[in-house]
Parts: structure tokens; sequence; C-alpha cells
């Protein structure tokens, strides 16, 4: 049995590897990030476009 | 007489000042106690990645929103040694609680606030150069990064140096725990460097590959380990732009939050719907530890043995009291974290613990991380039906839990829980009866040596009966 584990350098894999799987999960963190985007936008439209809410009655009736 | 400091120096020994034992990995800095106060020395070989730090405003802004521990300047005079660039005092943390004692929410929260603080350094030019799980703290169900000294100025299209690390401590054991057996939390016990990818990535079911994060983060991430394993230093030559490190950071961070755990149907988590209490019972019996709690003079927090959901630690907290909820179900713990965070509670932390067999000592020279028992104060200690589960359940002789218990605290309110109780016989139909000196009168013998008698109270229509003890 050979002890080599000591010497192995792990750490280099994932390194090397981060630039693999960012290429990879960009596309759907893109995706997700412009959906949310729109989903906003949309939202924040409806709300400009509704009318102002009544100013909320303070005296308790 | 002297002794070596962490720098390496020989110092003059001082009584009043102790280096914390977990604390000598980092050469940018190491937290020490002086007269019993956490200090912080930020090395000089560490001064300009520090001075950039609170500079940057991103010190403040993580400090306001709750994500990283507050400090207190401190003299340079009270550094530990003349290698100190400056000397802090951070915020006190109640009690320091493991990875491998957090519920799976509490672990997963952990994770999340490791990525928002790398997503909001990276926007401010700097980086986590560890994510470490033991950085992050719960003051009560917050969590909170309490190593200040993690950040460090961003090397253009760097990788992320600290990612083998956090897939390691958070998403592996989550991973786990989500989708084999929520039990795969205790992994991390088992080596304070988390959970090995390769290990992690053999033990998770084959349909794991198809999921996106997971099959990245986990799977092709511990083959690039494999694979470049002989290739040494070859990792410091990889590139990563900043627009792809935020995606990489975007992604485990949705990997992270699609593991989910439903913590239903264990036995505990389902107990208090369960127990063996009528209403008139159940009232009896929060009045009385209410009373004793209130007459209890101990420190904080109070430590909750047994806390299942907590019932009871609500009263403790309700009497403006700290509480550490401890139960070995991870189900219980879990259903009482998100009933904490749902209610905005920031008085208890659960936590799962098995206390028949507690978390021991880790790490190099056993100093690394401290037993339970180390980690214990002069608090209020309450055992409420948990006794039979120990003695009977696990064979703990009475004297010997009495004894245990008296380690752990200055007070104890525990609940006698009588051979001929439905919740005894129960634990007894399944073994031999050898507990022939599970009485009460045994027990009461057995706690004279540790223990005074401050109060002993018979719960409404049980054989049951709570005692107040002070330890002698």
């Amino acid at each position: 049995m050979e002890f080599v584990f000591a010497y192995l350098d792990a750490a280099s894999g994932s390194m090397i590897i981060q630039a693999v799987i960012a290429a990879l999960v960009a596309g759907p963190v893109l995706f997700r990030s412009k959906i949310s985007a729109g989903v906003r936008s949309v939202r924040s439209a409806i709300r400009r476009d509704s009318p102002e809410p009544r100013t909320s009655d303070t005296t308790g009736r | 007489m002297s002794e070596d400091g962490p720098s390496g120096r020989l110092l003059p020994r001082a009584a009043s000042v102790e280096v914390e034992p977990a604390s000598w990995r980092d050469p940018g800095g190491f937290v020490y106690r002086r007269n019993g106060v956490i200090h912080r020395q930020i090395q000089s070989s560490f001064a300009a990645e520090w001075e950039h730090f609170l500079g940057s405003g991103l010190h403040a802004k993580l400090v306001e929103r709750g994500m990283l521990v507050g400090h207190a300047d401190a003299k340079l005079e009270d550094a530990f040694d003349g290698s100190a660039h400056a000397v802090i005092r951070p915020e006190p943390i109640d009690f320091v609680a493991y990875p491998y004692e957090w519920t799976f929410g509490e672990l997963r929260d952990a994770a999340l606030l490791t990525l928002d603080a790398q997503l909001e350094a990276l926007s401010q030019g700097m980086t986590l150069r560890d994510a470490s799980a033991y950085n992050v703290q719960f003051r009560g169900v917050q969590p909170v990064l309490i190593d200040s000294l993690s950040f460090e100025r961003l090397e253009p299209d760097a990788p992320w140096i600290a990612y083998q690390q956090f897939c390691e401590h958070f998403l592996a054991p989550l991973a786990l725990m989500a989708t084999r057996d929520i039990r795969c939390g205790r992994l991390l016990r088992s080596g304070i460097d988390g959970i090995p990818l390769d290990l992690a990535a053999g033990l998770m079911p084959a349909s794991s590959r198809l999921r996106l994060g997971l099959g990245a983060h986990l799977h092709l991430h511990a083959r690039s380990m494999r694979q470049h394993a002989d290739a040494s230093g070859s990792g410091r030559k990889a590139r990563l732009s900043l627009s792809r490190q935020i995606a990489l950071i975007e992604s485990l961070r949705s990997t992270v939050s699609g593991l989910t755990w439903e913590p239903e149907g264990t036995e505990w988590a389902d107990y208090a719907d369960h127990t063996s209490y009528d209403d008139e019972a159940t009232r009896s019996k929060e009045a009385i530890v209410g009373a004793m709690l209130g007459a209890a003079v101990g420190g904080e927090p109070v430590w909750d043995l047994g806390a299942n959901t907590g019932r009871y630690s609500a009263i403790a907290s309700g009497l403006k009291r700290r509480v550490l909820a401890f139960d070995i179900d991870p189900a219980a713990a879990e259903r009482h974290y998100r009933w904490l965070r749902r209610d905005g509670r920031t008085d208890t932390t659960p936590l799962v613990m098995d206390l028949a067999d507690p978390s021991p000592a880790l790490g190099w020279a056993h100093r690394e991380r401290r037993s339970l028992e180390e980690r214990a104060g002069d608090g209020v200690l309450m055992a409420l039906a948990l006794v039979h589960h120990l003695a009977i359940g696990r064979n703990v002789p009475l004297p010997m839990l009495l004894d245990w218990l008296a380690k752990l605290g200055s007070e104890l309110i525990i609940e006698w829980v009588p051979r001929e109780d439905a919740m005894a016989q129960r634990l007894l139909a399944a073994r031999e009866d050898i507990f022939q000196r599970y009485t009460e009168d045994g027990f009461q013998a057995a706690l004279t040596e540790r223990w005074v008698q401050v109060d002993r109270v018979p719960i409404s229509g049980t054989a049951r009966v709570l005692y107040h003890l002070r330890r002698r």
C-alpha cells in the first residue's frame, strides 16, 4: 500500500472546476434573474396603473 | 516562565490571558481572553486587508444587517503580543454551538448567510477567504458570522478559494440530510473539515446527478477534485471572472434553498400531541415549572434538556430568560426552530443533542471544538420528562446521571417519572427489567451527594413529581 494521500492536492480540482460549473450554471442563473426582473417590472406597472389606496380612516369607526 | 504564542514567540506567562484553543489556524489574527473578556488580535501581516475591510464600508454594512458580529476597539496595550496591528473586543456569544448540533434549518440558514455575505463582499471588491460552518453562530435563531478576519480583497479573476470548504461544510451535509437521511448531519461530528465531497457524492441517490445544482457542485466537483488531485499547484492558475463567480454563488444559493426536509412522523416531533398528560396535569406542570424558574437564582442561559418542540422553553423565555433547547430528535428541534423563526423570537436556540452521547471534544489535541460539558456554565437546567429515558431507556444509573447534570449547571428543575407511569412502562415493555433501583427513594438518595433539594412538588393528576435542586 502506498501512502500517497498526504501529497495529493485535491483543492486544485476545486479551483479548476469553478470556471466549468460557473459556465454551466450561468445560463439558468441569468434566465432566472431575467424572469424575476420581468415579474418585478410587471408588478410595478400594475401598481402604477391601479388607483391610489384610500387614506386609512384614523377615527376608528 | 514562558509559553509559545500563536505567532511562535516566547511570551511572558500571564495568568489572566488565555488563547482560545480553536484559534490558531489563521495567520491574520487570533482570539484570546483577557480577564475573561474575548479579544481578537489582528496581526500586522493582515493590517492592509483589515483596514480595507473597515474602510470599504463592507464591515459596517454586514454588522448593521446583523450578518456579522460587531466589535468595540480595544487598546493596543491589551494586545497578546508585539505582533499586533489592532485589537478588538467582539460582541460575546452566549453559547458556542457547532454545526453537528444544529437543526437542518439552522445549517441551511447558516449556509445562506455565508453565501449572502460572499455576494455582498463581491459587490465591494472583497471575498470570503474561508467558508467554515464554524464561523457561524446563533443569537437565538439568527445566524451571524463571527470571524471578522474572513474577508480579504478580491484578486481580479480569482476563483472562490472557499468554494470547496463551503461545499464540504454546508452543501454536502444538507444534501445528504435532505435526500438521504436527516441523521447524516451527524457525519459532521466525525471530522471538523466537513464531509469529503467524494464520500458525499458516493452516498447521494443516483437521481441527484440529474439535478443541476447537486450534479455540478457535488458530483462534478468531487470528480474534478479526484482527477486533479495529483496536479499539484495547477489550481492557482485557474481564472474566474467576477460575473461568473456571482453566477456560481447565485447557483449555490439556489441549490441550498432548494434543499428541503419536512420534520414530521418521528416519535418525538409528535410527542407534544401524544403525551400522557391531560389538560389539568399540563396546567399544573406549567405552573410548577414557572414558579420554580421564577425562584431559580442560577445564571443564563437556561438549558432545557429534552426540550422537544419547546413548550417549557417558552415558559423560561416568557420569564425573560435566554434558552438553549436541546433535543435528541432532529425533527422536534427543527419544528421548534421553525416556530421560533415564524414568531420572530430571538431568545431561544434549539439544538440537536443525544444526552446519552453528548458532543465530545474534537480537533487538534482535542481542543479545537469543546465538549458539551466544557461549554457549560452556571445556568439553570430543566430536565423534564427526561430521567426515565436516560435511566431506563439508556441504562444510565441515577447517581451518574445526577452527577453529570451537576457539571452542566448550578440549578436543576427535574421531573421524577415513577416506574408505574405509562411512559416508563412503555420503555420497560421492550426490555428486561433490571432497574430495581429506579425508585423515588433511590433518586433522592442519588441526588444528595451533588444537590440540595430546594422544593418538591407533585404534578396534579399524575404520579410524577417536580424537584427544584441547587448544586452543593
